[in-house]
């Protein structure tokens, strides 16, 4: 996992982004049973405390589950997860297409450079 | 805890005190064997052998000093470092009570400085014995008598003290106690106070020392005055009886002396290690 | 108690000064949380930490630490790690280990040795043969094996190399228990700020924010540091 943090934004809020992309991406599989609050935050380098705050906070999404002897686990709720993703995935978009408006890109403009670049991809 | 502080100390100290024993019992053969040549006073011929002896005797008088010296040193700086150097920052963050390390210290050093006491007067007494014997040993009988004083043992002492045997043993054992614990009192003290300079506090504490050191001379003389004018005027009456019979009056007024002075320099310790703590 | 460390109306003047050092300080600190006393050179931080340790006595006011008076009892229940390496030369780290456990029954033996194989450090070694980094990662580890209420770390990172700092970090988190707390001053808060739940601004001997670290970067918007460099611009 991949924790670049930014002192200028709460730390929580982006522990539960990264948290969320490990989720959506598979990389932390449905009904996978999370490290300990310690561990997670040592790796990170953050507050035991912000991270456990992050956990709660995913918890109530539903996108974790504590089990109070065995420990924290991913939801093995897979239209959640998918849900999620989207959402995630909707926003990086939003950005995108912000980004490429003020290019002057148009709609169609926009889809046939995609496509270009998805075919530059998979012949790549 | 207090078994814990005196633990480390003692790790501290053991095998110095060891090396001052030895010290103190090289010094004693050094002194002893050179005693044993004062008998040559008269020879002018065996004079190289005299003066061997002459400066084996200094050399002895110099390890004793150096040895008391030496030791006081050891305790002072050790007590300073402990406290108020770096390693203050540890000791005094140890679940302890201030009293509790002085308590350590004074206990662990004063049975040191008390052994190292007794032995250096052991050695005093082995090497003035063997000197005096040398150097009387041409003396007849009933001039031998008369001298007999100088031989330091218990008899002679009682006779100087005018106690009992035992009783003087007993007197001689708790001023030994009593002025170990004093002496080791003033170090403290003087470190305690060495504390209230600004810079310099090494410096402080020698100074505060050479006072405190200074203060109880004059205040032992004061004591002694009426005593000495006592001994004159009997000597003046008694003719060449040399020794004066210092009574009981005057060794209780000493132990007093030294217990207000032990309780006075406990008050300033006491009160610069609760009180005014201010590491820095 | 929630609180591990109160302090009521604390005033230290130091002799011969007409400033006071730290000027009717009225602060707590709660179990479980991590916090930074930030505050420029001079500024009372030391002073502050000396005081909760017992090594200075206050000119007015009260500090409790866990309900206690500054006293054996607060010591046993704190663990202070000073802003300069202190402990003697001419012993083996084993015996100081032994030392700790002596006098300090928190004092968790098996955590020492397992933080000091980690750092390769022979336990037989005499302190004297240490690089000044060494020594004081060795001093770090006997403070923080202790499994003590309240650590009080001065100054942890400063003149310490970057992998240093990672390390002391790492290990402050590692040793994170819900009951205990810990109270780091610093002035290099880019490398702390993370790890922080709560953090007081000390400026001249008085307290001037006392504040939950994400709340302040929600209501300021920028990061601690900059924050700091903001409220203390010269």
């Amino acid at each position: 996992m991949s924790w670049k943090l930014d002192s200028d934004r709460p730390i929580y809020t982006q522990l539960i982004e990264i948290l969320k992309i490990e989720i959506v991406s598979g990389k932390l599989p449905p009904g996978s049973k999370f490290k300990s609050v310690r561990d997670l935050a040592m790796e990170a380098g953050v507050n035991p405390n912000t991270m456990q705050r992050a956990f709660a906070e995913l918890e109530d999404l539903e996108l974790l589950r504590t089990e109070r002897t065995s420990g924290r686990f991913v939801t093995e709720d897979a239209e959640l997860i998918g849900k999620t993703r989207d959402a995630i995935a909707s926003a990086q978009f939003d950005l995108f297409a912000e980004k490429m408006e003020q290019l002057g890109f148009s709609k169609r403009e926009l889809v046939d450079f995609v496509n270009k670049k998805v075919e530059v991809e998979s012949d790549g | 805890m207090l078994k814990m502080l005196m633990k480390y100390e003692w790790k501290y100290i053991w095998k110095k005190l060891l090396l001052f024993a030895g010290i103190l019992m090289f010094a004693t053969l050094i002194g002893g064997l050179s005693t044993t040549q004062f008998d040559n006073l008269a020879s002018p011929d065996q004079i190289l052998g005299f003066l061997g002896a002459m400066f084996g005797f200094m050399f002895y008088y110099t390890l004793l000093i150096g040895a008391v010296i030496g030791f006081s040193l050891i305790v002072g700086i050790r007590f300073y470092k402990v406290v108020f150097g770096d390693m203050g920052y540890v000791t005094n963050t140890l679940p302890v009570s201030a009293r509790q390390i002085y308590a350590a210290h004074l206990i662990v050093y004063g049975l040191c400085t008390f052994v190292i006491s007794g032995l250096m007067q052991l050695s005093i007494m082995m090497v003035t014995n063997t000197m005096f014997t040398n150097m009387f040993n041409e003396l007849n009988a009933s001039d031998a008598a008369d001298v007999s004083y100088l031989h330091f043992g218990p008899a002679s002492l009682a006779e100087v003290f005018g106690l009992s045997e035992f009783g003087a043993g007993i007197l001689m054992t708790l001023l030994l106690i009593v002025g170990t614990i004093s002496s080791l009192l003033m170090i403290y003290a003087a470190v305690v106070l060495g504390q209230n300079w600004k810079r310099h506090k090494v410096w402080g504490a020698v100074v505060s020392y050479i006072i405190i050191y200074s203060i109880m001379m004059v205040a032992a003389w004061i004591v002694t005055i009426p005593y000495m004018i006592h001994m004159f005027m009997n000597a003046a009456s008694m003719g060449d009886t040399a020794m004066p019979v210092f009574g009981p009056s005057f060794w209780v007024i000493c132990l007093a002396l030294s217990a207000v002075f032990g309780i006075a320099t406990f008050c300033i310790m006491d009160h610069g290690m609760t009180k005014k703590l201010n590491l820095e | 108690m929630a609180e591990i460390l109160s302090l009521d109306h604390l005033t230290k003047v130091y002799k011969g000064s007409d400033k006071p050092a730290l000027d009717d300080i009225t602060l707590t600190i709660g179990k479980g949380r991590i916090v930074g006393l930030l505050g420029p050179n001079g500024s009372g931080k030391t002073t502050l930490i000396k005081l909760i340790n017992g090594l200075l006595t206050p000119t007015a006011g009260e500090i409790r630490v866990g309900g206690f008076a500054i006293g054996p009892e607060s010591k046993a229940i704190v663990s202070y790690l000073p802003d300069r390496f202190c402990l003697p030369g001419d012993t083996s780290v084993k015996e100081l280990i032994g030392f700790y456990r002596d006098f300090y029954s928190d004092f968790d033996t098996e955590r020492a040795y397992g933080m000091l194989e980690s750092l390769q450090i022979d336990p037989l070694s005499r302190i004297k043969t240490f690089s000044k980094g060494m020594k004081e990662k060795i001093q770090l580890i006997l403070v923080m094996s202790r499994r003590a209420q309240l650590y009080v770390l001065d100054e942890p990172i400063a003149g310490v190399d970057p992998a240093a700092r990672d390390y002391i970090i790492r290990t402050i988190i590692g040793n994170y228990q819900p009951d205990a707390s810990v109270l780091l001053s610093t002035h290099l808060i880019t490398d702390v700020e993370n790890i922080l739940d709560d953090v007081i601004f000390i400026k001249e001997g008085k307290v001037i924010l006392s504040s939950p670290v994400e709340e302040l970067r929600i209501a300021q918007g920028k990061s601690l540091d900059a924050y700091f460099r903001e409220v203390f611009s010269c």
